[in-house]
């Protein structure tokens, strides 16, 4: 039996420490040495085309296998992400289109009330400073013109030049 | 006492004025903080559909993002939006965050730029609404906010050919020591790295990245440590008479390359050998052990050597998108679309194809006349190319073979063969104009380069080197589970691992060929010289340097798993620079048209305005 273990233990060690390849030198074929120019020359002959074998299929999935194209995708929202396909979420999309257009278009509207206001507030501002220009003006003409002394104006100091 | 009654008056009066002043201040107040709580509430409600907007629209990126990653072509965006636009929004979905509110949100223009077939530029609006009464619907009552996005989705020239070792998987070099295998160039993969049983050459970046997708999850580490060339060892290399040494890219020197500060270094960073691993102009610059721990130079002159690191920026690397060739006939398009645009060479020189489309010639000995084998850049078969120095294949541009391809020989000129199966790779592949990487004036070393011979062959199925029909289990079993993995795709479905017994749909096996085996047995001989840039959805593998004398690859090998079995040492690989993306140009030397991985581009992000509800 311990011998058995024993036996065991030394195929496994070998194995564990032997090179375990990949880009792997591996040189127990014979090698051939590369062929001459005649001989590539000769082989020109092979030159051209083959014709189709089996099909050719337009479109390979991750696994080499052909891929059928899908039709849509639509997403599920129960607590993960994944794909549904085709239109398994439809009356969702009605919905969300409506929420789209509902909202466009409250924006547009307040964006189109913001700028009467806007609007309005400069005019009205506008209207106020031409009022209070008319009152200027009308108390300007309204009050007399205060008389001036004479004698207070020669007792007044001369600059000198 | 008798009271003053003007005296009362006047009180009165003031005690009213102070009432008034008093209740305007407190309606001021009132007002003021009113309006402040309004203003916070409604900032609180922005932020809140701020969020439900912005969730919105990754959640509609994200899907067709995994879409457009997996299938690498724009016809599910083109079926969901075309016609898209604000009152016909397309691809709507919508969706709930718990607690905070609803979104909704749908493709309100889908457009293809000018002279750009390779990108989608896509509006995408997004509605984010508080569900006050959870009916799932905006009602006149509920706040909302618009916001618009745009983005371009793009297929643009991948990064995995800045590698000459690229693999999306496991990388290993395992049984090599430092004059078994000498690579000249940066090493990728999209999983771990291990070098076991030896310490092979790398001259260059080595980068390893976290994979979850591979079969068991790999965390993107680097294992061992291989025998690194300081700069000066590799000058010295490259100024000996050792074989392809004008293919080497050179080793940084300061009196040629000048000082890394200064602005003429820009021009060689990218197309030189740097052994020792810094930041330059922002980036990394030289060699480096880059992995999900971040990236730190090495040194390591012998095997016997313990390697010395220094950490130089903890940032963790990320994955590389491979391109996929899964549709042929996006590329078959594309060899009947494309024209040579390139009237004059950067040193001013004529180019003679210039205005010509993409064709494929081999030497036809019946007629003694160049063969013209494809119609509008397409073959519609499979090919058999064998060149020779006085008579090479000759190739520009891209070009389609509708199954395999099985060259060897001599070639000429500038292009890409894309097979709609495999390249079989059936002996040496030699330019005819080969490249010359040594020079002190990049602006010349461009010049010259920029004419020489550049092979590009990217197979949607698998690059097999060797002869097929003397495939061996030993080969056959790195091809093949359990040494090739499964995976998971981006739904976190599993993809089986490669199996090269595996028959597809020609009827043959995997590895083999849709040519008869008597004419692969007639034209199949030892590979000692590949010349070309490969790439393969699949296997790059097979049995090479049977012809003895060892392997030398001047280009790459990009593949999702790898499997090439040398049967003569020494090996040499050696990056060929010119299709790599220079940093300040932002595209290679030379386009060959190679394959493209799909990006996803933010541009905009535009608040079209907020609703608080009647």
């Amino acid at each position: 039996m311990e011998r058995k273990i024993a036996y065991v233990a030394v195929v496994l060690g070998l194995a564990a420490f032997s090179p375990a390849p990949i880009n792997d030198v591996h040189a127990k074929r014979p090698h051939h040495p590369e062929q001459s120019q005649a001989q590539l020359a000769q082989q020109q002959k092979f030159n051209g085309i083959v014709p189709i074998v089996g099909q050719v299929p337009p479109s390979l999935d991750e696994v080499g296998q052909p891929r059928s194209r899908h039709g849509g995708i639509a997403i599920s929202h129960d607590g993960d992400d994944s794909m549904s396909v085709g239109t398994a979420n439809a009356d969702k999309v009605g919905q969300g289109n409506e929420a789209i257009a509902a909202a466009t278009g409250r924006v547009e509207v307040e964006e189109k009330s913001g700028k009467y206001n806007l609007l309005f507030g400069i005019l009205l501002a506008a209207a106020g400073f031409l009022g209070w220009k008319g009152i200027q003006y009308k108390l300007d003409k309204s009050l007399p013109v205060p008389e001036i002394n004479p004698k207070l104006l020669k007792n007044l100091p001369q600059s000198k030049a | 006492m008798k009271r003053n009654r003007s005296k009362r008056g006047s009180t009165f009066l003031a005690a009213t004025m102070l009432m008034a002043l008093l209740s305007v201040a407190g309606m001021t107040y009132m007002n003021t903080a009113s309006d402040a709580m309004k203003t916070s509430k409604r900032k609180a409600l922005d932020v809140q559909m701020t969020q439900l907007c912005d969730a919105g629209v990754q959640t509609l990126l994200r899907t067709y993002w995994r879409d457009f990653r997996d299938t690498q072509d724009f016809s599910t965006m083109t079926t969901a939006f075309t016609d898209a636009s604000i009152s016909s929004p397309k691809g709507t979905m919508t969706g709930t965050l718990p607690g905070v509110g609803n979104y909704s949100v749908a493709v309100i223009s889908f457009a293809t730029p000018s002279n750009d077939t390779y990108s989608r530029t896509v509006t995408v609006r997004a509605v984010g609404f508080i569900d006050r009464n959870s009916n799932g619907t905006l009602d006149s009552n509920e706040p909302a906010k618009i916001v618009d996005v745009k983005v371009t989705f793009q297929l643009q020239r991948s990064a995995v050919f800045d590698y000459v070792y690229f693999v999306n998987n496991y990388g290993w070099m395992d049984g090599f020591g430092p004059t078994d295998l000498t690579m000249n160039g940066d090493l990728r993969a999209n999983g771990d790295f291990s070098f076991t049983n030896g310490s092979p050459t790398v001259n260059g970046t080595i980068i390893a990245t976290q994979n979850e997708k591979l079969s068991t999850g790999v965390a993107g580490n680097i294992s061992g440590a291989p025998v690194k060339w300081s700069n000066s060892t590799y000058a010295t290399y490259q100024a000996g008479s050792g074989a392809f040494v004008s293919r080497m890219r050179q080793a940084y020197d300061s009196t040629k390359h000048g000082a890394k500060t200064a602005a003429g270094y820009q021009s060689w960073q990218d197309i030189i050998f740097e052994s020792t691993g810094s930041i330059v102009n922002n980036r990394l610059d030289g060699a480096t052990l880059s992995s999900s721990s971040g990236s730190q130079g090495w040194q390591k002159a012998t095997s016997s050597t313990t390697p010395t690191y220094n950490m130089i920026d903890p940032a963790p690397t990320q994955e590389v998108v491979m391109p996929d060739l899964g549709d042929i006939a996006d590329y078959q398009t594309a060899s009947a679309a494309y024209v040579d645009t390139k009237a004059t060479y950067a040193d001013g020189t004529t180019n003679p194809y210039y205005n010509q489309g993409a064709w494929l010639d081999v030497w036809n000995t019946s007629t003694n006349a160049y063969q013209r084998l494809t119609t509008s850049g397409y073959v519609n078969g499979s090919a058999v190319i064998v060149g020779t120095s006085s008579h090479p294949i000759k190739i520009h541009g891209p070009v389609t073979i509708a199954q395999d391809a099985v060259i060897k020989g001599n070639v000429q000129g500038q292009g890409t063969i894309y097979t709609g199966r495999n390249v079989h790779i059936v002996g040496s592949i030699k330019y005819v104009n080969p490249p010359d990487f040594r020079g002190t004036d990049p602006t010349a070393l461009d010049n010259a380069n920029e004419k020489k011979d550049l092979l590009g062959l990217a197979a949607r199925a698998s690059v097999m080197m060797g002869n097929p029909t003397q495939f061996d289990a030993y080969t056959l079993s790195y091809m093949s589970p359990p040494f090739t993995k499964s995976r998971l795709d981006s739904n976190g479905n599993t993809i089986p691992a490669f199996n090269a017994n595996d028959t597809d749909s020609t009827g043959r096996k995997k590895y083999q060929s849709v040519i008869s085996d008597s004419v692969m047995n007639a034209t199949a001989e030892g590979i000692n010289q590949i010349d070309a840039v490969m790439y393969t959805n699949f296997v790059g593998g097979g049995d090479l340097g049977t012809a003895g004398g060892g392997v030398t690859i001047n280009g790459t090998i990009i593949s999702r798993d790898e499997a090439m079995i040398i049967y003569s040492l020494p090996m040499m690989m050696n990056y060929d620079t010119r299709v790599k993306e220079r940093s300040l140009s932002q595209k290679p030397l030379v386009d060959i048209k190679l394959p493209r991985s799909p990006v996803l581009m933010k541009s905009t992000w535009q608040d079209r305005g907020t609703t608080y509800g009647t």
